[in-house]
């Protein structure tokens, strides 16, 4: 059972470093950003030519995804559709198995090898779990997701798996894990890990990528990284399963070139994306190398009955992370207590209301059963549309144009209808309400009030009273003036 | 599964009727062209794309200077064997013919097929002919177009072109003739037609930005990108 997000924040403030780390890291992406956008007028130009993009792409989805379809299968490929979680992984384990064909002993042996890259769509249907249930050895080929998975956390940002690690966490990992020699060298320590991650690579039988997005008019998937693996990928395993959240289309290529900056200016600036791959079916006779099959496994898991809600506009999201950035909250709490990917702003939107990752069976065992609509008002997940202030930065760095800020009231507000929202400030609403309707009330109030909060706010006292005893988890008490405003004022009223 | 299919897209378009998205605002333009001064523009334009990504070049006037330029770059470094598309890929005529006068060799992979029933002798035998071709430290190609605006080099796989000769060594030369530049990549990749199998948009060797944003070179491809642009082919 997932810890709720008020244990997984209040783990995150105790750690000694994470705030620092944050606030460097995002700093630096926030700085490589701004130098993509030279002027208000560069962003805004590229923010409203995205926005349509998208906007345009979900409105005609249908027709979109039986285009990309056709091209996909015309260029040899095999596509699936998955309709949650538990199909999308029961299929790239069946894969893995080997049991779509034969499924003798031998094959079990065959596809035992997974090299995978991309986390946020396998968090989000909890892929590996479900591959390793399955007999599977997972190894992440990107240089953060390898080291999340070394350390055995989850990745915290779309685009930079590990922000929120410092190199001496890095390090003694790599020392602990792969008994290499102590170092602080950034470009050393990705050179072992460089000799270790060729190796699972060479050896792959199987290749899960995720698409940064898709072309209906050509069926080309794309993959962009910062780092180049994505060569690797198109080249090595011999089957090439491409996952893709079924609203990452790019209805042509002309889209996908404007998507694609938008997502690299806004993660990090010019030139974040090193490399990027544009695959059409599997490698053609004559070829010397490719995968032979490519199987692209479109993922609905919610995404198809959000776009009714009001919450369809979070869909558009191309996963720069630049709300990540430049959120206060995420910066003080990190990534991972969000407790699922995307985190952020973006995340406190998406994550309760998509379906959480059902647990780790074999894929032969009866799917999760389905969330009812709007089941996703649940916990762990359901304070994250408060963990925000408002401030309303993230919708200012969008490239796509999410009104994130709005999306977030909506949210607690129907929290609220349908009476999910916490009761405990309501009831102090009504106090103050009942307070304020009367002048000699309010004051003999606010003398108590003073009177308690001086008892109450002072160093050791880490609990308060019914019915106000949750306030001091996840908040200080700040001491109240020792006399009340009224008082004060009469006084200097008889002083004259 | 097609019954998934289906039930997807019917739940789509239920949604899509009663959906509350804003409407679109106007399509956005078509990416423009920018326009050199002069074609002599562009070499200029792509090598300061090139400095900015890390990206070593030269220009080679003749076909004859280009594949001289090619033997020093790899006998400096000492290399006897490279991955190499095949002769007849490559943009310049005679290039394998000359390494092999300097007794270098050129050699350009076939994995073979995995076979329909599974083996696990086939299985350790493509790794271990992987493992037999990863130390070879240059990868030699063409490029299929250049983009004077990003630096990008854009490489269609095929017959003659493995994928592994520009992602497994640590140093990737390309011959790349000067009437494959062209101004903007966006502009290139709305015009394309459907295209190959494979398509990799090469900007510069790979960084990886992970531990605290330090980049690091070359993770996972080469470490190098050496560029020799040929003006007469």
């Amino acid at each position: 059972m997932p810890t709720p997000f008020k244990q997984r924040v209040a783990v995150a403030l105790k750690d000694p470093y994470l705030r620092a780390t944050l606030a460097r890291s995002t700093g630096i992406l926030r700085r490589d950003r701004l130098a993509a956008f030279p002027t208000p007028a560069d962003f805004a130009a590229l923010q409203a030519a995205a926005q349509a993009v998208r906007r345009r792409t979900l409105l005609n989805l249908p027709a979109l995804l039986e285009q990309l379809e056709a091209q996909v299968v015309g260029s040899g490929g095999v596509v699936f559709w998955a309709e949650d979680a538990a199909a999308a992984n029961a299929y790239i384990a069946g894969l893995v198995q080997g049991s779509g064909s034969t499924g003798s002993g031998e094959q079990r042996h065959r596809f035992s090898r997974v090299l995978k890259s991309g986390s946020v769509l396998s968090q989000e249907i909890g892929l590996v779990a479900a591959l390793e249930a399955a007999g599977a050895q997972v190894v992440d080929l990107q240089l953060g997701d390898y080291i999340a998975q070394l350390a055995g956390e989850p990745p915290s940002h779309p685009v930079f798996p590990i922000i929120h690690k410092r190199k001496e966490d890095v390090s003694a990992l790599l020392q602990e894990k792969l008994d290499l020699p102590e170092t602080i060298d950034v470009q050393v320590m990705a050179s072992m890990a460089r000799f270790r991650l060729r190796r699972a690579a060479l050896s792959a039988q199987i290749g899960v990528v995720e698409a940064t997005l898709a072309v209906a008019e050509t069926g080309a998937l794309a993959l962009a990284t910062t780092s180049g693996h994505d060569r690797l990928m198109s080249a090595l395993p011999p089957v090439l399963v491409v996952l893709m959240a079924m609203t990452d289309v790019a209805p042509t290529l002309a889209d996908l070139a404007l998507l694609t900056t938008a997502l690299e200016h806004s993660a990090a600036g010019p030139a974040t994306f090193r490399s990027l791959s544009l695959l059409r079916g599997p490698a053609r006779p004559g070829e010397g190398d490719g995968p032979q099959q490519l199987h692209l496994v479109i993922v609905d898991n919610g995404r198809s009955e959000l776009l009714a809600t009001g919450y369809g506009e979070a869909l558009a999201c191309i996963r720069c992370g630049a709300c990540l950035n430049a959120c206060p909250v995420y910066q003080t709490i990190g990534g991972q207590a969000y407790g699922g990917a995307p985190a952020g702003p973006i995340g406190a939107v998406v994550l309760p209301l998509l379906p959480a990752p059902p647990p780790a069976s074999p894929p032969s065992a009866k799917a999760a059963p389905k969330l009812p609509r709007m089941a996703r008002h649940t916990a762990p997940s359901a304070d994250l549309p408060h963990a925000s202030t408002l401030c309303g930065a993230c919708a200012e760095v969008c490239p796509v144009g999410i009104d994130l800020p709005r999306l977030l009231v909506q949210m607690r507000s129907d929290q609220h209808r349908s009476g999910r929202a916490a009761t405990g400030p309501q009831r102090s609403l009504r106090l103050w309400l009942w307070a304020a309707g009367d002048v000699s009330r309010y004051r003999r109030l606010g003398r108590i009030a003073a009177a308690a909060g001086a008892l109450l706010a002072r160093p050791g006292v880490r609990r308060l009273p019914l019915p106000w005893a949750g306030w001091m988890t996840s908040r200080d008490l700040p001491a109240p003036a020792r006399r009340t405003f009224h008082d004060r004022w009469e006084e200097r009223q008889r002083r004259g | 599964m097609s019954s998934s299919r289906q039930a997807i897209l019917d739940r789509l378009q239920r949604s899509l009727a009663t959906h509350r998205l804003a409407l679109p605002a106007a399509p956005p333009p078509a990416p423009t062209e920018f326009t050199p001064s002069s074609p002599a523009d562009l070499v200029p334009r792509l090598g300061a794309a090139f400095d900015r990504l890390g990206v070593t070049w030269e220009v080679a006037e003749t076909p004859v200077v280009a594949r001289l330029k090619l033997i020093t770059q790899v006998q400096e470094r000492g290399v006897e064997r490279l991955l190499a598309w095949a002769a007849d890929q490559l943009p310049v005529a005679g290039v394998v013919e000359a390494l092999n006068v300097f007794g270098i060799e050129t050699m350009t992979p076939v994995l073979a097929p995995s076979p329909s029933r599974a083996s696990r002798q086939h299985d350790e035998q493509r790794t271990a002919a992987l493992a037999a071709l990863e130390p070879i430290d240059i990868g030699l190609t063409g490029a299929d177009a250049a983009f004077a605006d990003t630096g990008a080099l854009a490489l269609a796989a095929g017959a003659g072109r493995p994928r592994l000769v520009s992602a497994l060594p640590r140093r990737h030369i390309v011959l790349l003739p000067e009437s494959k530049i062209v101004a903007s990549q966006a502009v290139w990749l709305a015009t394309l037609q459907r295209g190959p199998a494979y398509l990799n948009l090469i900007a510069g060797p790979g960084q990886a930005r992970d531990i605290e944003l330090t980049p690091a070179i070359g993770v996972h491809g080469p470490r190098r990108l050496h560029v020799v642009v040929v003006r007469e082919i």
